[in-house]
């Protein structure tokens, strides 16, 4: 962890599981929609007064996301494929948003990750590393790795500018214990990373058609001094059909600093540098990803959502074949 | 007119809560999430500039969900059945917009003040009568949906931005 570890946080992540689970696995209130719609008051028998709701119920939000990915080969600098191994992945993450007052959102989210790699050579073998590290494991041999890991932290402000939400973000990413990062099934990079960004979007007036439009920027741990920073654009275009149906159309472009595959080879001498022990966390990793996703407010409580997505392009990555989500969410 | 041009700022900040901090895409040696973002709450329309709107309905009550729909996108609705109602109303109170049937404007408007803007529901056969163009610069047709609603109360306010 290049002499910074970051700390345990398994106490945290256990704690935020529980309360997750507890929010989720509430029973169900009883609706009662006149609230949110407005209050039908009589005042006399022949008026009737129907009141803007004076404030939204409901101020939290608790979703458990499952998802899918796949991924065959990798993709050089020049967005060739190249190797013959796959990865499986299955993700779960839980998520909790709360609004404090009436402009701050605070937001916590935990993945737990099972990955595997099956197929092709066998690059990750920690044996032929010069510089042995016994903290490594060999995660590459075709069986599932499972576990939690980085704990999200972030914080948003809501504000409004002429019709467009505004919304600037800030989000912390720490690893919730020492995984290891070396291998195509791994966890994850194990690093720190600081996220600054903001979206702007819009239901425009009187009509059901929204989009939006996000950048972030995330200061991620250096790696052997190389600074691996990453950026990211989001685009997204959806309509409500009716008040509990959406589909929306969405982009992420993602784009990176580090080193590209074609350097990591010369420098990997022949997969026995720490250089390669280390590459995981510093290959540039650009990628556009598009996809569909639609939603269902089963009720006032609970919606449910379903995603697709697609790498458009991919540099210096592995090539994601298959991509997706499903999303449920309890608003309390 | 109710100067409030401000929507309320927790249903603004909730109208985007979904669609930031879905998460951060995390990345290894492939991709072990891929950032969806997150979807727009649905929160019906929301009224550039709320009014006070008062509409002329003896009906059974019939249209009160499309009224709860002008209360919810910021609008103060009073729905009166009759003259007296409507006096009781205005004596009460400002009103920014009247709603009536086109048979009962007359009747209604002598009751309020000058200056009430008036919106008149229309009989979908006397659209295009001649009393009714010249005299309304905007109208209702009978059956109108809340979209349609909110944005006569708009245009008649004169706050929508082209």
């Amino acid at each position: 962890m290049n002499g910074r570890k970051p700390r345990r946080l398994r106490g945290i992540a256990g704690s935020l599981v529980v309360m997750t689970m507890v929010a989720a696995f509430q029973p169900l209130r009883a609706s009662d929609g006149s609230e949110s719609l407005g209050q039908a008051d009589s005042v006399a028998p022949a008026i009737r007064t129907f009141e803007p709701p004076a404030h939204p119920r409901k101020r939290g939000r608790v979703a458990i996301t499952y998802q899918n990915l796949g991924t065959f080969g990798a993709l050089s600098g020049s967005g060739e494929v190249f190797g013959e191994h796959e990865t499986d992945t299955h993700a779960v993450r839980l998520a909790l948003d709360y609004m404090i007052g009436d402009r701050w959102e605070a937001h916590v989210s935990l993945p737990f990750i099972r990955k595997r790699s099956r197929g092709g050579f066998v690059a990750h073998d920690p044996r032929r590393l010069t510089v042995q590290h016994p903290e490594a494991p060999l995660l590459d041999a075709g069986t599932f790795n499972s576990g939690w890991q980085d704990l999200s932290l972030g914080v948003s402000y809501h504000g409004h500018w002429r019709g467009f939400a505004i919304t600037p973000h800030v989000t912390a990413s720490l690893p919730t214990h020492e995984y290891p990062h070396f291998g195509n099934a791994a966890l994850g990079q194990n690093l720190w990373s600081l996220g600054l960004g903001f979206d702007v979007s819009r239901q425009r007036d009187f009509s059901n058609f929204f989009y939006s439009f996000g950048y972030s920027y995330r200061f991620i741990e250096k790696t052997l001094g190389y600074n691996v920073n990453r950026q990211q654009i989001r685009l997204s275009g959806g309509y409500h059909f009716t008040p509990r149906f959406s589909a929306r159309a969405f982009v992420d472009a993602n784009k990176g600093r580090g080193v590209s595959s074609a350097d990591i080879g010369r420098l990997s001498l022949n997969l026995t540098s720490e250089f390669w022990y280390q590459h995981d966390r510093l290959t540039l990793r650009e990628s556009i990803i598009g996809g569909v996703s639609c939603s269902y407010q089963v009720n006032d409580d609970y919606a449910v959502s379903l995603s697709a997505a697609k790498l458009l392009r991919g540099k210096d990555r592995q090539d994601l074949r298959r991509a997706y989500e499903i999303q449920v969410s309890r608003s309390f | 007119m109710n100067s409030n041009s401000n929507r309320n700022p927790l249903a603004v900040a909730l109208l985007a809560g979904m669609l930031c901090l879905a998460h951060e895409p995390v990345v290894a040696c492939g991709e072990n999430q891929f950032s969806t973002g997150g979807g727009l709450r649905y929160q019906g329309f929301l009224a550039p500039r709320p009014a006070t709107v008062v509409v002329v309905d003896d009906g059974p009550g019939d249209r009160d969900e499309l009224y709860a729909g002008l209360a919810k996108a910021g609008h103060r609705v009073t729905v009166v059945a009759n003259r007296e109602g409507l006096a009781t109303v205005l004596a009460n109170g400002k009103v920014d917009v009247l709603i009536a049937d086109l048979q009962d404007v007359d009747a209604m408007t002598s009751e309020a003040p000058s200056g009430t803007r008036v919106l008149p529901v229309v009989a979908r056969k006397l659209r295009d009568a001649p009393e009714t163009r010249d005299r309304f610069d905007l109208i209702l047709l009978e059956g109108a949906s809340l979209g349609q609603y909110l944005k006569s109360i708009d245009s008649l306010i004169g706050t929508v931005k082209r």
